[in-house]
């Protein structure tokens, strides 16, 4: 290990993610909570987890608020110390950046982080609309943007500078659906042609029906606890040995540069720093594909590309799960699915699956270091996670 | 002395005028658009409403295919973020541009504005729109 130990992760689980009509959020929750409590040995949550946390973005899809106390209740502890974490879709690691601070200050022993988005029930542009409260209401939302919208100005400019071209956008799709393929809790896991991305119909030009993230249904859950307790309800701890987090302005109007996410590398770097590792040393990346530009701006921010290089990366298919830098081998939010609020804890799922070795047909073999990078809105908000085993 | 609050709501009460506004702060010279009641720069409260000249250049755009409850039936329709002459960035809705070949990154653009509430689904917000077209 390169890094301190922060944390352990004893276990994970997640739901399988899609369209599940006869699920709410608190059924997907407590579906993804069971299969984390099946893999920690001799854990009793009514004995020793000492609060809950859970990642989700939006009480309106279900008219339902104050999911911290339902967690609880459904995880079978039901007074205990449980908030709803929201931080737009980087709600899920914003509930285990809450729970991993309990941790290191003593607070807690054992916790419970969830996340969860219940969204097939409504109309896409009723969804639009509640993705849209990630951005600028006010000026962006009321003056027509939509969630794609906001990442198509990034698209519009980046390609504009750098010569990339809308191809390199539809292969960040075509590998991550290829990658999805191989994981049987993806929402979809039909791969896909260039051809087929590009004669798409479009959303917000330039991006188009296969540069977006799907509407999902899906709730991950993982079980974190002090390192020195790890070994009690696991073989095969996972440790989180360096975080990193910044916000930036909340509208893509507001910053200088609309293809840079500063946010982004300012949270990397202080994973990196934090885990005293370098780009070199990881394994695998979970990073936040929103959007396939999403992707490409990230290569660039976590250091993986250079400035204005990250769609070279794609063109020369360094990201793919068996070449140099495996990127989103789960299938990413693109093809794996994007229920909201579960996203950040579900990256964390997937590279614990890595690095116990519990991946399948698309594990990275000999997986010993994962990087998560969770994004809230537009881009203002990040969290980046080292996992080492 | 006695400016109307610095607030989104006044910002777009001076639209339904047919007026697009930001607030100067009287220490440092900052320029927000929309309006803040504290400069995030120096913290002043000493504020000025300042009127904008409207016409700016456009940095970025696209082309809306899927558009919230709030706008659904107007697609395709662009946004733009738009760098005004005085400096803020701000977006806005090109109802006319429809495609992409109508647009591009360098293009000058003034500001209109539709002047009496936009219909809404509920009771909130009931803001006029700003909006840019070519020059």
């Amino acid at each position: 290990m390169h890094g301190k130990p922060l944390a352990a992760i004893v276990s994970a689980g997640s739901t399988k993610y899609g369209k599940h009509d006869d699920k709410g959020a608190k059924e997907l929750f407590a579906e993804a909570f069971s299969e984390a409590l099946e893999g920690a040995r001799n854990l009793d949550p009514k004995r020793d987890v000492n609060a809950v946390f859970i990642g989700q973005m939006g009480s309106e899809y279900e008219y339902q608020a104050h999911s911290g106390s339902w967690a609880a209740d459904y995880a079978g502890i039901p007074r205990t110390h449980a908030a709803r974490v929201e931080s737009a879709c980087a709600s899920g690691s914003t509930a285990v950046r809450v729970a991993l601070t309990g941790i290191m200050s003593g607070l807690y022993d054992t916790v419970i982080v969830g996340g969860v988005e219940k969204m097939r029930n409504r109309g896409t542009n009723e969804v639009t609309l509640y993705l849209g409260e990630a951005g600028d209401f006010h000026m962006e939302i009321w003056n027509g943007l939509t969630f794609p919208g906001l990442f198509a100005l990034m698209a519009t400019a980046y390609i504009n500078r750098y010569g990339a071209r809308e191809e390199d956008l539809a292969r960040v799709a075509v590998k991550n659906h290829k990658h999805a393929s191989m994981n049987p809790k993806a929402q979809y896991p039909q791969e896909i042609t260039l051809e087929q991305a590009m004669s798409a119909r479009p959303v917000a030009w330039p991006l188009k029906l296969y540069d977006c993230s799907p509407i999902t249904d899906g709730a991950s859950a993982i079980i974190m606890t002090r390192p020195e307790l790890a070994k009690k309800y696991t073989d095969t701890p996972v440790y989180i040995t360096g975080f990193g987090h910044s916000t930036d302005y909340l509208g893509v109007y507001e910053r200088d540069d609309v293809t840079w996410l500063e946010g982004a590398r300012r949270a990397s770097d202080a994973a990196y720093r934090a885990a005293n590792i370098t780009v070199g040393d990881v394994d695998l990346f979970e990073v936040h594909d929103c959007f396939t530009i999403a992707e490409l701006l990230l290569y660039e921010a976590l250091g993986i590309a250079g400035r204005g290089e990250g769609y070279r990366a794609i063109r020369e298919g360094i990201t793919y799960y068996d070449s140099k830098i495996p990127v989103n081998v789960s299938g990413g939010l693109k093809a794996k699915g994007h229920p909201v609020g579960a996203t950040g804890v579900g990256q964390m799922y997937e590279i614990w699956l890595h690095l116990t070795g519990r991946a399948g047909k698309r594990q990275v073999k000999g997986a010993e270091v994962g990087v998560t990078h969770n994004m809230g809105g537009s881009g203002a908000s990040h969290n980046v996670f080292v996992m080492e085993r | 002395m006695d400016e109307p609050e610095f607030s989104v709501e006044n910002f777009y009460k001076f639209v339904s005028e047919g007026k697009l506004m930001g607030a100067r702060c009287k220490r440092c010279g900052k320029l927000m658009v929309p309006p803040r009641p504290v400069c995030p720069e120096c913290y002043s409260r000493d504020l000025e409403w300042v009127q904008l000249s409207g016409r700016g250049t456009v940095e970025t755009f696209t082309i809306i295919h899927v558009p919230t409850v709030l706008l659904e039936g107007k697609e395709p329709y662009a946004v733009a973020v738009v760098r005004l002459d005085e400096g803020p960035k701000i977006p806005g809705m090109l109802p006319d541009v429809a495609s992409p070949e109508q647009l591009k990154i360098g293009d000058r653009v003034r500001v209109e504005f539709d002047r009496s509430p936009q219909k809404v689904p509920g009771s909130w917000p009931n803001w006029p729109r700003y909006y840019f077209v070519k020059e």
